[in-house]
Protein backbone atom coordinates (compact mmCIF):
# COMPACT_ATOMS: atom_id res chain seq x y z
CA UNK A 1 0.00 0.00 0.00
CA UNK A 2 1.50 3.58 -0.87
CA UNK A 3 1.92 5.91 1.54
CA UNK A 4 -0.12 9.43 0.67
CA UNK A 5 1.78 12.28 1.77
CA UNK A 6 0.74 15.88 1.19
CA UNK A 7 3.14 18.95 0.95
CA UNK A 8 1.69 22.74 1.88
CA UNK A 9 3.02 26.35 1.78
CA UNK A 10 1.94 29.15 3.78
CA UNK A 11 3.58 32.67 5.01
CA UNK A 12 7.10 31.29 3.80
CA UNK A 13 9.49 31.53 1.33
CA UNK A 14 9.25 27.45 -0.05
CA UNK A 15 12.58 27.30 1.28
CA UNK A 16 11.49 23.88 2.87
CA UNK A 17 10.10 22.50 -0.40
CA UNK A 18 13.62 23.21 -1.83
CA UNK A 19 14.96 21.61 1.15
CA UNK A 20 12.82 18.35 0.40
CA UNK A 21 13.76 18.26 -3.06
CA UNK A 22 17.23 18.35 -1.90
CA UNK A 23 17.30 14.93 0.03
CA UNK A 24 18.19 13.75 -3.58
CA UNK A 25 18.93 10.23 -4.07
CA UNK A 26 17.06 9.43 -1.05
CA UNK A 27 13.81 11.32 -2.32
CA UNK A 28 13.89 8.66 -5.30
CA UNK A 29 13.83 5.66 -3.42
CA UNK A 30 11.38 7.11 -1.02
CA UNK A 31 8.74 7.82 -3.91
CA UNK A 32 9.15 4.29 -4.79
CA UNK A 33 6.60 3.50 -1.80
CA UNK A 34 5.05 7.95 -1.60
CA UNK A 35 1.91 9.10 -3.30
CA UNK A 36 1.97 13.12 -3.52
CA UNK A 37 -1.32 13.90 -3.71
CA UNK A 38 -1.04 17.60 -2.86
CA UNK A 39 1.86 19.97 -3.06
CA UNK A 40 1.64 23.28 -4.95
CA UNK A 41 5.06 22.61 -6.76
CA UNK A 42 3.14 19.58 -8.46
CA UNK A 43 -0.06 19.19 -7.89
CA UNK A 44 -3.02 22.01 -9.02
CA UNK A 45 -3.47 23.03 -5.94
CA UNK A 46 -7.22 24.98 -6.29
CA UNK A 47 -8.90 21.71 -5.94
CA UNK A 48 -9.84 21.23 -2.66
CA UNK A 49 -7.88 18.90 -0.47
CA UNK A 50 -8.38 15.39 -0.94
CA UNK A 51 -8.82 12.60 2.02
CA UNK A 52 -7.17 10.02 4.01
CA UNK A 53 -3.87 11.80 3.93
CA UNK A 54 -1.40 9.56 5.53
CA UNK A 55 1.67 12.28 6.16
CA UNK A 56 1.39 16.13 5.66
CA UNK A 57 3.59 17.90 5.55
CA UNK A 58 3.26 21.99 6.34
CA UNK A 59 5.32 24.58 5.23
CA UNK A 60 5.27 28.28 6.60
CA UNK A 61 3.38 30.70 9.32
CA UNK A 62 -0.29 31.85 9.27
CA UNK A 63 -0.83 34.93 8.42
CA UNK A 64 -3.47 35.46 7.20
CA UNK A 65 -7.01 34.24 7.26
CA UNK A 66 -7.20 32.36 4.14
CA UNK A 67 -3.53 30.64 5.79
CA UNK A 68 -5.61 29.51 9.03
CA UNK A 69 -8.86 28.00 6.73
CA UNK A 70 -6.38 25.80 4.98
CA UNK A 71 -4.38 25.04 8.15
CA UNK A 72 -7.72 23.67 9.83
CA UNK A 73 -8.83 21.86 6.60
CA UNK A 74 -5.96 19.93 6.40
CA UNK A 75 -5.83 18.91 10.10
CA UNK A 76 -9.08 17.07 9.17
CA UNK A 77 -7.83 14.89 6.00
CA UNK A 78 -4.28 14.36 7.85
CA UNK A 79 -3.44 11.64 10.03
CA UNK A 80 -0.21 12.75 10.82
CA UNK A 81 0.44 16.74 10.65
CA UNK A 82 4.31 18.05 10.73
CA UNK A 83 5.42 21.34 10.89
CA UNK A 84 7.87 21.40 8.67
CA UNK A 85 10.43 23.89 9.01
CA UNK A 86 11.34 27.04 11.48
CA UNK A 87 8.51 29.49 9.97
CA UNK A 88 5.77 26.50 10.82
CA UNK A 89 7.60 24.89 14.44
CA UNK A 90 8.27 28.60 16.05
CA UNK A 91 6.47 31.50 13.87
CA UNK A 92 10.56 32.11 12.22
CA UNK A 93 11.54 35.13 10.88
CA UNK A 94 8.02 36.29 10.30
CA UNK A 95 7.18 36.33 13.72
CA UNK A 96 9.19 39.43 13.93
CA UNK A 97 6.60 41.37 12.60
CA UNK A 98 4.73 40.87 15.73
CA UNK A 99 7.03 43.87 17.39
CA UNK A 100 5.37 45.92 15.17
CA UNK A 101 1.10 46.88 14.70
CA UNK A 102 0.04 44.84 11.55
CA UNK A 103 -3.23 47.41 10.88
CA UNK A 104 0.11 50.17 10.79
CA UNK A 105 1.89 47.43 8.35
CA UNK A 106 -0.76 47.24 5.93
CA UNK A 107 -1.60 51.05 5.46
CA UNK A 108 1.97 51.84 5.16
CA UNK A 109 2.12 49.82 2.06
CA UNK A 110 -0.61 50.66 0.65
CA UNK A 111 -0.83 54.53 1.50
CA UNK A 112 2.71 55.56 1.61
CA UNK A 113 4.82 53.49 -0.83
CA UNK A 114 5.43 55.14 -4.33
CA UNK A 115 3.40 52.38 -6.36
CA UNK A 116 0.61 51.82 -4.84
CA UNK A 117 -1.51 55.38 -6.84
CA UNK A 118 -4.75 54.50 -5.47
CA UNK A 119 -4.18 53.99 -1.87
CA UNK A 120 -7.29 51.60 -0.81
CA UNK A 121 -6.18 48.42 0.97
CA UNK A 122 -8.08 45.79 -0.50
CA UNK A 123 -10.65 43.76 1.02
CA UNK A 124 -12.86 42.24 -1.59
CA UNK A 125 -11.91 38.58 -2.81
CA UNK A 126 -8.13 38.82 -1.02
CA UNK A 127 -7.46 37.04 2.28
CA UNK A 128 -7.14 39.58 5.08
CA UNK A 129 -3.94 39.74 7.34
CA UNK A 130 -4.58 38.86 11.10
CA UNK A 131 -3.24 40.97 13.91
CA UNK A 132 -0.50 38.17 14.64
CA UNK A 133 1.87 35.96 12.76
CA UNK A 134 1.12 32.34 14.59
CA UNK A 135 3.05 29.00 14.11
CA UNK A 136 1.22 26.14 12.95
CA UNK A 137 0.65 25.13 16.44
CA UNK A 138 -1.26 28.00 17.89
CA UNK A 139 -4.14 27.17 15.12
CA UNK A 140 -4.15 23.18 15.31
CA UNK A 141 -2.84 20.35 16.17
CA UNK A 142 0.68 19.29 15.54
CA UNK A 143 1.90 15.69 15.55
CA UNK A 144 5.77 16.74 15.27
CA UNK A 145 7.77 19.42 14.48
CA UNK A 146 10.89 19.44 12.09
CA UNK A 147 12.75 22.63 12.56
CA UNK A 148 15.03 24.24 10.90
CA UNK A 149 15.56 27.04 8.61
CA UNK A 150 15.67 25.17 5.90
CA UNK A 151 14.99 21.55 7.31
CA UNK A 152 18.24 19.83 6.79
CA UNK A 153 17.28 17.39 3.85
CA UNK A 154 18.93 14.18 5.52
CA UNK A 155 16.15 15.18 8.71
CA UNK A 156 13.75 15.20 6.49
CA UNK A 157 14.50 11.17 4.81
CA UNK A 158 15.11 10.58 8.44
CA UNK A 159 11.76 11.07 9.20
CA UNK A 160 9.73 10.16 6.66
CA UNK A 161 11.58 6.65 6.48
CA UNK A 162 11.00 6.71 10.39
CA UNK A 163 6.95 7.30 9.90
CA UNK A 164 6.81 4.55 7.02
CA UNK A 165 8.46 1.77 8.91
CA UNK A 166 5.48 2.85 11.23
CA UNK A 167 7.82 4.22 13.62
CA UNK A 168 7.84 7.50 16.10
CA UNK A 169 10.41 10.13 15.02
CA UNK A 170 12.53 11.67 17.29
CA UNK A 171 14.81 15.03 17.23
CA UNK A 172 17.78 15.08 18.99
CA UNK A 173 17.63 16.30 22.44
CA UNK A 174 21.08 17.90 22.34
CA UNK A 175 22.05 21.30 21.80
CA UNK A 176 24.42 22.61 18.61
CA UNK A 177 27.74 22.72 20.73
CA UNK A 178 27.31 18.96 21.42
CA UNK A 179 27.82 18.32 17.75
CA UNK A 180 29.92 21.71 17.15
CA UNK A 181 33.65 20.20 16.52
CA UNK A 182 35.20 23.75 17.09
CA UNK A 183 37.74 23.71 20.06
CA UNK A 184 36.72 25.83 23.02
CA UNK A 185 39.02 28.41 24.71
CA UNK A 186 39.51 28.71 28.72
CA UNK A 187 39.54 32.26 28.75
CA UNK A 188 37.00 34.96 28.04
CA UNK A 189 36.68 37.13 25.51
CA UNK A 190 37.46 40.70 26.19
CA UNK A 191 35.03 42.41 24.11
CA UNK A 192 32.69 40.68 21.28
CA UNK A 193 32.99 41.03 17.73
CA UNK A 194 31.51 41.50 14.40
CA UNK A 195 31.55 38.53 11.75
CA UNK A 196 33.22 40.84 9.65
CA UNK A 197 36.34 40.66 11.79
CA UNK A 198 37.19 37.22 10.28
CA UNK A 199 36.78 34.65 12.99
CA UNK A 200 39.78 32.31 13.69
CA UNK A 201 39.30 28.76 11.93
CA UNK A 202 38.71 25.71 14.71
CA UNK A 203 38.27 27.21 17.62
CA UNK A 204 34.70 28.03 19.55
CA UNK A 205 33.22 31.38 18.34
CA UNK A 206 31.58 32.44 21.43
CA UNK A 207 35.32 31.97 22.72
CA UNK A 208 36.60 34.16 20.40
CA UNK A 209 33.44 37.14 21.06
CA UNK A 210 31.25 36.24 18.19
CA UNK A 211 27.61 35.56 18.89
CA UNK A 212 27.11 32.13 18.28
CA UNK A 213 23.16 30.87 19.33
CA UNK A 214 24.51 27.35 19.98
CA UNK A 215 24.22 26.61 23.32
CA UNK A 216 20.75 27.64 23.45
CA UNK A 217 19.80 25.70 19.85
CA UNK A 218 18.46 22.29 19.25
CA UNK A 219 20.82 20.09 17.86
CA UNK A 220 20.51 17.52 14.46
CA UNK A 221 21.83 20.03 12.16
CA UNK A 222 25.45 18.89 12.08
CA UNK A 223 26.81 22.34 13.35
CA UNK A 224 27.04 23.00 9.38
CA UNK A 225 27.27 26.54 9.52
CA UNK A 226 29.44 26.61 12.75
CA UNK A 227 31.98 24.27 11.45
CA UNK A 228 32.80 26.87 8.67
CA UNK A 229 33.18 29.57 10.88
CA UNK A 230 29.86 31.10 10.75
CA UNK A 231 28.00 32.04 13.87
CA UNK A 232 24.64 29.65 14.53
CA UNK A 233 21.60 32.20 14.50
CA UNK A 234 19.24 29.57 15.92
CA UNK A 235 17.15 28.27 13.38
CA UNK A 236 16.18 24.98 14.86
CA UNK A 237 14.46 26.59 18.01
CA UNK A 238 15.03 25.96 21.73
CA UNK A 239 16.98 22.99 22.56
CA UNK A 240 15.03 20.34 24.62
CA UNK A 241 15.75 22.01 28.05
CA UNK A 242 15.33 25.21 27.26
CA UNK A 243 11.97 26.65 27.95
CA UNK A 244 12.45 30.29 26.20
CA UNK A 245 15.67 30.72 23.37
CA UNK A 246 16.16 34.28 23.77
CA UNK A 247 16.00 34.41 27.57
CA UNK A 248 18.17 31.35 28.14
CA UNK A 249 20.34 33.38 25.44
CA UNK A 250 20.52 35.93 27.16
CA UNK A 251 21.05 34.27 30.66
CA UNK A 252 24.16 32.34 29.13
CA UNK A 253 25.75 36.04 27.42
CA UNK A 254 25.42 37.93 30.89
CA UNK A 255 26.89 35.42 32.94
CA UNK A 256 30.36 35.44 30.23
CA UNK A 257 32.41 38.74 31.45
CA UNK A 258 31.29 42.04 32.97
CA UNK A 259 29.98 43.62 29.87
CA UNK A 260 29.36 41.26 27.15
CA UNK A 261 25.82 42.20 26.86
CA UNK A 262 26.47 46.15 26.79
CA UNK A 263 29.21 45.55 23.87
CA UNK A 264 26.49 44.17 21.81
CA UNK A 265 23.95 47.08 22.17
CA UNK A 266 20.99 45.96 20.56
CA UNK A 267 18.10 47.59 20.84
CA UNK A 268 15.70 44.69 21.53
CA UNK A 269 16.13 40.96 22.85
CA UNK A 270 13.90 39.59 19.19
CA UNK A 271 15.68 40.56 16.36
CA UNK A 272 19.05 37.93 18.04
CA UNK A 273 18.34 36.20 20.71
CA UNK A 274 14.77 35.00 19.22
CA UNK A 275 15.22 35.48 15.21
CA UNK A 276 13.76 32.50 14.50
CA UNK A 277 11.24 31.95 17.72
CA UNK A 278 9.80 35.50 18.45
CA UNK A 279 6.14 34.35 17.73
CA UNK A 280 6.67 31.99 20.08
CA UNK A 281 8.62 33.35 22.81
CA UNK A 282 7.33 34.44 26.12
CA UNK A 283 7.99 37.99 25.15
CA UNK A 284 5.51 37.63 22.51
CA UNK A 285 3.05 35.90 24.68
CA UNK A 286 2.75 38.81 27.15
CA UNK A 287 3.33 41.41 24.64
CA UNK A 288 -0.37 39.70 22.91
CA UNK A 289 -2.11 39.80 26.19
CA UNK A 290 -1.15 43.27 26.94
CA UNK A 291 -2.71 44.24 23.77
CA UNK A 292 -6.23 42.74 24.05
CA UNK A 293 -6.86 45.14 26.99
CA UNK B 1 -34.94 59.93 36.89
CA UNK B 2 -34.76 58.55 40.19
CA UNK B 3 -33.43 55.14 38.86
CA UNK B 4 -30.29 57.59 38.38
CA UNK B 5 -30.57 58.79 41.51
CA UNK B 6 -30.65 55.00 43.43
CA UNK B 7 -27.55 54.06 41.16
CA UNK B 8 -26.39 57.37 41.93
CA UNK B 9 -26.72 57.16 45.81
CA UNK B 10 -25.43 53.38 45.41
CA UNK B 11 -22.18 54.67 43.98
CA UNK B 12 -21.81 56.91 46.88
CA UNK B 13 -22.29 54.43 49.84
CA UNK B 14 -20.25 51.40 47.96
CA UNK B 15 -16.66 53.63 47.22
CA UNK B 16 -14.43 52.56 44.40
CA UNK B 17 -12.04 50.06 45.98
CA UNK B 18 -8.51 51.40 45.83
CA UNK B 19 -6.19 50.17 43.53
CA UNK B 20 -3.78 47.68 46.20
CA UNK B 21 -0.47 46.79 44.03
CA UNK B 22 1.15 43.60 44.58
CA UNK B 23 4.48 43.47 44.13
CA UNK B 24 7.02 40.19 43.90
CA UNK B 25 10.50 40.79 45.37
CA UNK B 26 13.42 38.61 44.55
CA UNK B 27 15.61 39.05 47.96
CA UNK B 28 19.04 37.10 47.62
CA UNK B 29 19.82 35.24 50.85
CA UNK B 30 22.98 36.67 52.07
CA UNK B 31 22.08 40.61 51.56
CA UNK B 32 18.52 42.32 50.67
CA UNK B 33 16.88 39.26 52.24
CA UNK B 34 19.05 40.27 55.92
CA UNK B 35 18.08 43.79 54.81
CA UNK B 36 14.48 42.95 54.62
CA UNK B 37 14.57 40.67 57.81
CA UNK B 38 16.40 44.04 59.94
CA UNK B 39 13.83 46.06 58.80
CA UNK B 40 11.21 43.88 60.00
CA UNK B 41 12.76 43.34 63.03
CA UNK B 42 13.63 46.83 64.16
CA UNK B 43 9.63 47.95 62.92
CA UNK B 44 10.26 49.97 60.18
CA UNK B 45 7.06 50.14 58.28
CA UNK B 46 6.63 49.01 54.54
CA UNK B 47 3.75 48.20 52.18
CA UNK B 48 2.37 44.80 53.20
CA UNK B 49 1.22 43.96 49.42
CA UNK B 50 5.42 43.67 48.82
CA UNK B 51 5.61 40.02 48.78
CA UNK B 52 9.33 38.43 49.28
CA UNK B 53 10.67 35.52 47.45
CA UNK B 54 14.18 34.46 49.46
CA UNK B 55 16.89 33.41 46.06
CA UNK B 56 20.46 31.93 46.74
CA UNK B 57 21.48 34.46 44.75
CA UNK B 58 20.19 37.37 42.79
CA UNK B 59 21.70 35.77 40.04
CA UNK B 60 19.52 33.02 40.22
CA UNK B 61 16.84 34.93 38.94
CA UNK B 62 16.24 33.82 35.77
CA UNK B 63 14.48 36.85 33.22
CA UNK B 64 11.93 34.06 32.86
CA UNK B 65 11.12 34.36 36.22
CA UNK B 66 10.09 37.69 36.24
CA UNK B 67 8.15 37.31 33.01
CA UNK B 68 6.09 34.16 34.94
CA UNK B 69 5.04 36.94 37.59
CA UNK B 70 3.83 39.16 35.54
CA UNK B 71 2.13 37.02 33.38
CA UNK B 72 0.78 35.37 36.51
CA UNK B 73 -0.89 39.19 37.77
CA UNK B 74 2.10 40.61 39.54
CA UNK B 75 1.94 44.40 39.34
CA UNK B 76 5.83 44.33 39.84
CA UNK B 77 8.73 42.63 40.02
CA UNK B 78 11.87 44.11 42.51
CA UNK B 79 14.88 41.79 42.32
CA UNK B 80 17.42 42.97 44.94
CA UNK B 81 21.01 41.41 45.56
CA UNK B 82 24.39 42.38 47.40
CA UNK B 83 26.65 44.97 46.99
CA UNK B 84 28.70 45.44 43.79
CA UNK B 85 31.95 43.08 44.94
CA UNK B 86 30.05 41.87 47.58
CA UNK B 87 28.44 39.05 46.75
CA UNK B 88 28.76 35.81 48.48
CA UNK B 89 28.93 34.24 44.88
CA UNK B 90 31.32 36.57 43.51
CA UNK B 91 29.82 37.71 40.40
CA UNK B 92 25.78 36.68 40.58
CA UNK B 93 24.57 40.68 41.22
CA UNK B 94 26.42 41.42 38.21
CA UNK B 95 25.02 39.05 36.22
CA UNK B 96 21.51 39.44 37.35
CA UNK B 97 22.30 43.59 37.06
CA UNK B 98 22.96 42.59 33.16
CA UNK B 99 19.89 40.55 32.84
CA UNK B 100 17.53 43.05 33.90
CA UNK B 101 18.56 45.79 32.73
CA UNK B 102 18.45 44.01 29.21
CA UNK B 103 15.05 42.66 29.96
CA UNK B 104 13.60 46.07 31.47
CA UNK B 105 14.27 47.97 27.59
CA UNK B 106 12.18 44.72 26.23
CA UNK B 107 9.41 45.06 28.59
CA UNK B 108 9.30 48.35 27.84
CA UNK B 109 8.51 47.23 24.15
CA UNK B 110 5.58 45.17 24.97
CA UNK B 111 3.59 47.77 26.86
CA UNK B 112 5.25 46.57 30.73
CA UNK B 113 7.56 49.38 31.21
CA UNK B 114 8.46 50.35 34.48
CA UNK B 115 7.03 47.06 36.31
CA UNK B 116 10.60 46.17 37.03
CA UNK B 117 13.41 47.51 39.50
CA UNK B 118 16.73 46.22 40.08
CA UNK B 119 18.60 47.44 43.53
CA UNK B 120 21.71 46.78 45.35
CA UNK B 121 22.36 46.48 48.75
CA UNK B 122 23.88 45.25 51.99
CA UNK B 123 22.32 43.39 55.29
CA UNK B 124 22.76 46.43 57.06
CA UNK B 125 20.49 48.87 54.63
CA UNK B 126 17.11 47.87 56.18
CA UNK B 127 16.82 51.79 55.50
CA UNK B 128 17.45 51.37 51.79
CA UNK B 129 15.31 48.52 51.86
CA UNK B 130 12.07 50.06 52.92
CA UNK B 131 12.63 52.90 50.80
CA UNK B 132 13.30 50.76 47.76
CA UNK B 133 10.06 48.92 48.17
CA UNK B 134 7.65 52.21 49.01
CA UNK B 135 9.13 53.90 46.37
CA UNK B 136 8.57 51.48 44.33
CA UNK B 137 4.67 51.08 45.33
CA UNK B 138 3.73 54.26 45.29
CA UNK B 139 5.32 54.15 41.66
CA UNK B 140 3.49 50.85 40.85
CA UNK B 141 -0.14 52.81 42.15
CA UNK B 142 0.71 55.81 39.88
CA UNK B 143 1.62 53.01 36.62
CA UNK B 144 -1.92 51.25 37.31
CA UNK B 145 -2.73 47.62 37.56
CA UNK B 146 -0.78 45.02 35.32
CA UNK B 147 -2.37 44.89 32.11
CA UNK B 148 -1.81 41.01 31.74
CA UNK B 149 -4.13 40.54 34.65
CA UNK B 150 -6.63 37.40 34.62
CA UNK B 151 -4.51 36.11 31.76
CA UNK B 152 -5.60 32.55 30.17
CA UNK B 153 -2.98 29.92 31.68
CA UNK B 154 -0.50 29.48 28.93
CA UNK B 155 -1.28 26.27 26.62
CA UNK B 156 1.30 24.05 25.06
CA UNK B 157 0.71 22.50 22.03
CA UNK B 158 3.88 21.22 20.66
Amino acid sequence: MTVRIATMGMAGCSGCHIALLDTGTALLDLLKDVELVYSYPVVDTKNPIPPNIDVALVEGSIRTDHDQEMAKAMRKQAKFLIAFGACSAHGGVNGLANTFNAQEGVEYVYHKTVLMAQKIVPHENVPQVLPADLRLSDVVKVDFVIPGCPPNPDEIAKVITTLLAGETPHLSKKSVCDECPLERLTEIPKQMRRIHEIPEPGTCLLSQGFLCMGPATRAGCNAECTHRSMPCTGCRGPAETVWDQGIAMLDALAAMEEDQVANFNLPRLAATFARYTYASSKLDNLRKGVKKK
Amino acid sequence: MSKTKTSLAKAAAKPKPTFQPRIVSFCCHYCSYGAADLAGTSKMPYPVNVEIIRVPCSGRVDPLHVLEALREGADGVMVTGCLKDQCHFVTGNYHAEKRMQKLAKDLEDIGLGGRLVFELMSAGMAGKWVETASSFYEHIKQLGPNPLKKMKPEVKCE
